[in-house]
């Protein structure tokens, strides 16, 4: 008991994560498919407006 | 390697991304063999049922065995490969802050993930339904060959 009391209390002190931030621009394709890059950037994009809307302006 | 100070972890998640992202790749090899498999029997299958077969049961055993091919060619299309630009890498990164150069790789490595999972998933459910067809195809073949005699 007094172990997860202490666990709570170490995450309940940490810091909250910088927001989810990725660069689709830094997203290549290996065999230069410009098909599956722009879904791959398009899932990029996506997830870092997610993570604005959510937690608020990028740390950029 | 030294912890990023303020971001103590950040380390160990590249790490780890590196580790999921390389059994995210197995993972890929091992769908891909497995399509490989299916599109050649369901082929040969689709060829001998419709040779050497008559009837309803072979029509529809021919038919099933038809979907298993494309299934599992569509499961068989070359996957893609994301990768790091690394001339934009260089170009925007080389002067910013090795905790902010460090995290950025790390997010976008989990956005490639993220968009090959949902590719291996459909790739799954394509392999899974081939199979399945196979099945019914070999089935039917069956049925169709012991009603002909």
């Amino acid at each position: 008991m007094s172990d997860n009391a202490t666990v709570s209390s170490d995450q309940a002190d940490r810091p909250a994560p910088p927001p989810f931030d990725p660069d689709p621009e830094l997203i290549a394709h290996l065999e230069g498919n410009e098909f599956a890059l722009k879904g791959y950037r398009r899932k990029a994009q996506e997830l870092r407006d997610e993570a604005r809307r959510d937690g608020g302006p990028s740390h950029a | 390697m030294p912890a990023v100070p303020g971001l103590p972890s950040l380390e160990l998640l590249a790490e780890e991304a590196a580790a999921e992202l390389a059994a995210q790749e197995r993972r890929g090899d091992a769908l891909d063999s497995k399509a490989g498999v299916l599109l050649g029997f369901s082929g040969v299958l689709v060829a001998l049922t419709a040779s050497n077969l008559e009837g309803g049961t072979a029509d529809a055993a021919a038919l099933v065995a038809g979907i298993a091919a494309l299934c599992a060619g569509g499961a068989f299309v070359p996957r893609s490969f994301p990768t790091l630009a690394l001339r934009r890498l260089r170009d925007s990164y080389l002067t910013s802050a090795d905790e902010f150069t460090r995290l950025r790789l790390l997010d976008t490595r989990i956005a490639m993930y993220e968009e090959t999972q949902r590719l291996l998933a459909i790739k799954g459910w394509l392999v899974a339904i081939a199979s399945a067809a196979l099945g019914i195809a070999v089935v039917l073949a069956v049925i169709a060959s012991t009603m002909g005699d």
